[in-house]
């Protein structure tokens, strides 16, 4: 557990319980790897990720920086500039409106798949998981044949007369806030699920006896219990969403351009690395400061390490 | 004395469970059960494990629906009522407190639910931890609890809201010993003082002996027998009572006569006196079992013309307050016998041969059904 975790800890003592557990199952004696053994283990993901990931990002945010002199004015320009303010903000809002709907649309799910039956829930687990396993493009092509200007949707809304000429359902941010939903749904079920399977029925049997409604039973017992997952899948359909490049590419289109796709014209088209650096940079401290703020919040880590 | 949490200090009301059942699927979980319980009274459930306690008491609560049959609970048929409008308390064996509430809150839920304005709740549930000898505890949350104090906090709750029944599955389960008979007689004791009805399941028989006016002995989804701890121990009406309820010696013989009152019979060719059980009838001649209660066994050195079943001492064992003698008779069967440790039965020695014998009052006579 780490200090940050502590200030929520000492809020919430009944996180406790949740915590505590894993620490007191595994007996410090059982032989712990030595310090040279877990470095040898880790050292080729290390070697990996400083190799692909921390150089590349740290050479990128120092171009950032540094060319073609000592700057800031590639972090200037995107403040002055209102279109970039405007992509970050968007961003933002489109990132918390995909968590909220996905949150709304994933909370009966997961306590579906928490409460059903062991073959029902494997079922609608898979139904969960088998988008997973698709890959993010077929998935975001797939609501362009539905969406299209003779797509699916809008031949129906014709055959059956609502309409008399297509309507322009893609490249809006309602289309990209639908889609993306859809493709992070199951990152949001995931940690749901387990933090309401870890629920004990017996609780909601009790505030059923106590008085409480079925609704009510939900609101008091069953909602809070299930903070740490909220927290967890918010946490991370919003941080993913952040940086959600393929979907907002291929739905938005250039009036709905997100930060990731402005990262991608910057870097690819304009030929302007600095300058893509620049965003990058604001993405991942946006990313870190949201990551941070939601630990303060709730010690997420722990319902995440149970998911 | 704390003064009582309950605005109406005696709110039992009367349970009857009219020819109950709950069938899944073609396990008969509980089959045609009948009881009634008085209002303010202390009722068991014991039996051993699978025999629909459990089904019994969750159907009373209203988690489940029954397959036929109906509960009428103060007057009211309950059969159909939902859960949460039964009024209708409940203890379960793992406690099930609300970890994310304190157990001031905990205790304060239902009264919550019940729409108690603010003010009033707080007061009754600290009246209800001082009930439960916990006022110190009011903001702790479960997890900072010991689970005899979480157990405490989860029979406040169960009584704070003046429920008409109290159900209490197991809730002992997981204390240990001592905890356990100190808790006993505190629920004990505030059942009486409050005039709850409780209805009680419990694996261990002793603990149904000592805390209830009434138990109810089930097997197989039925209840065997209904009666005071008194009556089932001293007069079971079946051989499975005589045997799950405390310890029980089993003698193999046969019926010679039987009179009015008691009746005669030999075991091993010894003749010997015995009352036939409630309800059990056997036809001269015919086999059948004799119980007896370890404590009611006369074990005596065998002379020359002591009456009594020959034996001889396999082993004897000091446990404290009493000692225990096993004997291996005649034709095979093994029994035990119950002495104070500073009677003449201490002077046996394994090996030792012996005589044993009872009075006829304390020798239940069942027909041997029995291969
Ligand atoms: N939901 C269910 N589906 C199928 N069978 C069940 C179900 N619940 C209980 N049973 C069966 O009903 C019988 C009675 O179970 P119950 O839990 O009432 O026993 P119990 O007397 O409480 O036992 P224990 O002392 O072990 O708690 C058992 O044979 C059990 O397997
Ligand atoms: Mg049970």
């Amino acid at each position: 557990m780490t200090d940050a975790a502590a200030p929520a800890l000492r809020r919430r003592p009944w996180l406790r319980t949740a915590r505590a557990a894993p620490a007191t199952a595994a007996p410090v004696s059982r032989d712990r790897l030595s310090r040279r053994a877990s470095l040898l283990l880790v050292s080729p993901a290390l070697l990996l990720l400083g190799w692909a990931f921390f150089l590349p990002v740290a050479a990128l945010l120092f171009r950032s920086v540094s060319e073609p002199t000592w700057t800031l004015a590639h972090y200037a320009r995107l403040i002055d500039e209102p279109l970039y303010l405007r992509i970050i903000l968007r961003t933002l809002w489109i990132s918390a409106g995909v968590t909220v709907l996905a949150l709304v649309l994933g909370y009966p799910i997961a306590l579906w798949i928490a409460r059903a039956r062991a073959g029902v829930a494997a079922f609608v687990t898979l139904c969960v998981l088998i988008p997973l396993w698709t890959s993010v493009l077929v998935r975001s092509y797939g609501w362009i044949l539905l969406l299209q200007r003779n797509g699916i949707v809008n031949s129906w809304l014709k055959e059956w007369g609502f309409i008399d000429r297509s309507l322009a359902l893609l490249y809006s941010e309602t289309t990209v806030l639908v889609a993306m939903s859809h493709v992070l749904l199951p990152f949001m079920i995931l940690p749901l699920v387990s933090s309401l399977k870890n629920i004990s029925p017996d609780l909601g049997k009790a505030a059923l006896n106590l008085g409480a409604s079925p609704w009510r039973g939900f609101v008091h017992v069953t909602l809070p219990l299930s903070l740490p997952g909220i927290f967890a899948g918010c946490l991370m359909v919003f941080v993913l969403s952040l940086g959600f490049y393929i979907t907002p590419a291929l739905l938005g289109g250039p009036r709905t351009l997100m930060i990731a796709t402005l990262i991608s014209q910057q870097a690819t088209e304009m030929l302007n690395w600095p300058f893509a650096g620049a965003i990058s940079f604001v993405l991942l401290a946006l990313s870190l400061a949201i990551t941070f703020a939601f630990r303060k919040l709730l010690g997420v880590e722990r319902a995440a390490a149970h998911a | 004395m704390s003064p009582l949490p309950t605005e109406a200090a005696t709110r039992g009301v009367a349970v009857a469970i009219e020819d109950v059942s709950k069938h899944f699927g073609p396990v008969r979980a509980v089959d045609g059960v009948t009881l009634s319980v008085r209002a303010g009274e202390f009722l068991s459930l014991v039996g051993p494990s699978g025999s629909g306690k459990t089904t019994l008491l969750m159907m009373i609560a209203g988690f489940d629906e029954p397959t036929g049959g109906r509960f009428v609970v103060g007057g009211r048929d309950i059969t159909h009522v939902p859960p949460h409008k039964r009024d209708i308390g409940m203890v379960f064996q793992k406690y099930a407190l609300f970890p994310h509430l304190t157990a001031a809150q905990n205790i304060a839920f239902p009264l919550r639910m019940r729409g108690v304005s603010r003010a009033e709740r707080d007061r009754r549930a600290r009246l209800a931890l001082d009930m439960v000898k916990l006022p110190d505890h009011a903001d702790r949350f479960p997890a900072q609890l010991s689970g005899g104090q979480q157990q405490r906090v989860a029979l406040a709750r169960a009584l704070v809201f003046d429920p008409q029944v109290i159900l209490m599955d197991e809730p002992l389960g997981a204390l240990d010993k001592k905890l356990r008979q100190q808790m006993q007689l505190e629920i004990k004791e505030l059942q009486q003082r409050l005039g709850a009805t409780v209805i009680f399941v419990t694996h261990d028989q002793e603990e149904a002996l000592t805390m209830s006016d009434r138990v109810a002995v089930m097997s197989e989804g039925r209840v065997e027998q209904v009666g005071s701890p008194r009556a089932l121990y001293e007069g079971p009406d079946s051989v499975f009572v005589a045997d799950f309820l405390g310890n029980m010696n089993f003698f193999r013989g046969r019926l010679d006569h039987a009179t009015g009152e008691g009746c005669r019979i030999s075991v091993g060719g010894i003749g010997m006196a015995a009352q036939p059980a409630a309800g059990a009838v056997a036809q001269p001649g015919s086999p059948v079992q004799v119980a007896v209660r370890p404590e009611r066994l006369m074990v005596s050195r065998e002379e020359a013309g002591t009456a009594g079943i020959p034996g001889r001492i396999r082993q004897q064992v000091f446990n404290g307050a009493s000692l225990t003698v096993v004997i291996d008779i005649a034709d095979g069967t093994t029994v035990q016998a119950a002495a104070d440790a500073r009677s003449a039965v201490a002077e046996l020695r394994p090996g030792d041969r012996v005589a044993v014998g009872w009075s006829a009052v304390d020798a239940h006579v069942f027909a041997d059904g029995l291969p």
